[in-house]
């Protein structure tokens, strides 16, 4: 990443969890990962974090807040206006695809079915993130 | 249409007002989230097993393994064929007016066509009022299987059409395998074709898909072959862009 801030992970699944911390591990990333469960934690953690992450790598099928309601809640509330928000998910449909885009996110990736193509997948993040200029 | 299920299967707004319509859309959600999560960490939790345990496993558990792997891709191909079955229709599309001949020479262009398969249009295509997405998707379906069964030395895959009074015919053929006559009407069916592959590029899944666009656009396919002397897919779009 173009910084060593953390990476924030919403995540309720906790293999997908462990599959992400493990390719960022494979492909020598060195920001810390948090990870968090669901979007009403992922707003109390950017409204109490004392840094703010990188990037934040979003799941949208998740209980009590969804990846869409965290959206609409943070861009409400302004929290991820100097934050890349990139959807890390398994749904192919085109509503949550269209949401997302309106909600600004900076990409829409759908998690790959095997390890392998998930480093792949967590790579091209990391590199894009590298390349490209990030706010303070 | 908008109901999305709040995270787990079955939790969902108390004052939600449910139809069947939204009841068959949260269905396909289901399928789509709910039945891949699971498969996806099957799939990757096997895999660290054989990374981290190559050395000790022995022949047979690593075979098993492979094999688990296999199926897993199956099932991943399956659920993606009936989540994509049933959206078909439901995601709303304006009709609008397409080139074809743009459409399909862009596709060739993108598609990997071996050397020694031709693939060209018969002549110009029309600038049809349609569904561009779901169009795209039949004129992909026949072409890609047409390159896929291709077992000639010199392969042709030719695009042609028709206008007749109230639509559009348009033709994709091959001088391929051909298919049995016995097969023509179960290769549009989901299930037969869902059946027996284990490479994931089961011919009938875009067939199925064609077969369903094809209809819920009022239109029709199907197919003229004789084994070993290549085969014709047809299909017709009507000429009314306003239907649907």
């Amino acid at each position: 990443m173009k910084n060593n801030k953390p990476i924030l992970l919403v995540e309720d699944d906790s293999v997908d969890a462990m599959t992400v911390r493990r390719a960022l591990k494979d492909i020598h990333v060195l920001n810390r990962l948090d990870v968090v469960k669901n979007g009403e934690e992922a707003i109390e953690y950017l409204e109490n974090g004392k840094e703010s992450p990188c990037v934040i790598l979003l799941d949208i099928n998740m209980p009590r807040m969804n990846g869409i309601e965290f959206l609409k809640a943070a861009r409400a509330q302004s929290l991820v206006e100097r934050i890349p928000v990139v959807v890390l998910t398994t749904s192919k449909d085109d509503q949550d695809i269209i949401d997302s885009f309106k909600l600004c996110v900076a990409g829409y990736i759908l998690k790959p079915v095997t390890y392998t193509e998930f480093i792949e997948t967590v790579r091209t993040i990391n590199l894009y993130w590298t390349l490209s200029e990030l706010p303070h | 249409m908008n109901f999305k299920p709040e995270g787990t299967v079955g939790v969902k707004p108390m004052e939600y007002q449910e139809t069947t319509e939204d009841e068959f859309e949260s269905f396909s959600y289901i399928i789509s989230h709910d039945l891949k999560s699971p498969l996806r960490a099957i799939q990757i939790l096997t895999d660290w097993i054989v990374r981290e345990n190559a050395d000790r496993l022995t022949e047979s558990g690593k075979e098993h393994l492979v094999l688990l792997q296999d199926r897993v891709k199956r099932m991943d191909h399956i659920i993606d064929a009936v989540s994509r079955y049933s959206r078909i229709g439901r995601v709303k599309i304006e009709p609008e007016s397409v080139d074809l001949n743009q459409m399909i020479d862009y596709h060739i262009l993108v598609t990997p066509v071996p050397d020694h398969i031709q693939c060209i249009k018969k002549k110009p295509l029309p600038v049809v009022r349609c569904k561009r997405a779901l169009v795209t998707e039949v004129f992909q379906h026949l072409i890609d299987n047409a390159i896929r069964y291709m077992d000639k030395p010199e392969g042709r895959v030719e695009i042609d059409f028709s206008e007749e009074k109230d639509f559009w015919r348009f033709s994709v053929s091959d001088n391929g395998p051909g298919i049995d006559e016995k097969y023509h009407r179960q290769i549009f069916k989901i299930f037969a074709s869902l059946h027996g592959r284990d490479d994931g590029q089961s011919r009938g899944v875009g067939l199925t898909l064609s077969k369903r666009i094809a209809e819920l656009s009022g239109g029709r396919i199907w197919l003229e072959s004789r084994k070993g002397e290549g085969c014709t897919f047809f299909f017709t779009l009507p000429k009314d862009e306003n239907r649907n």
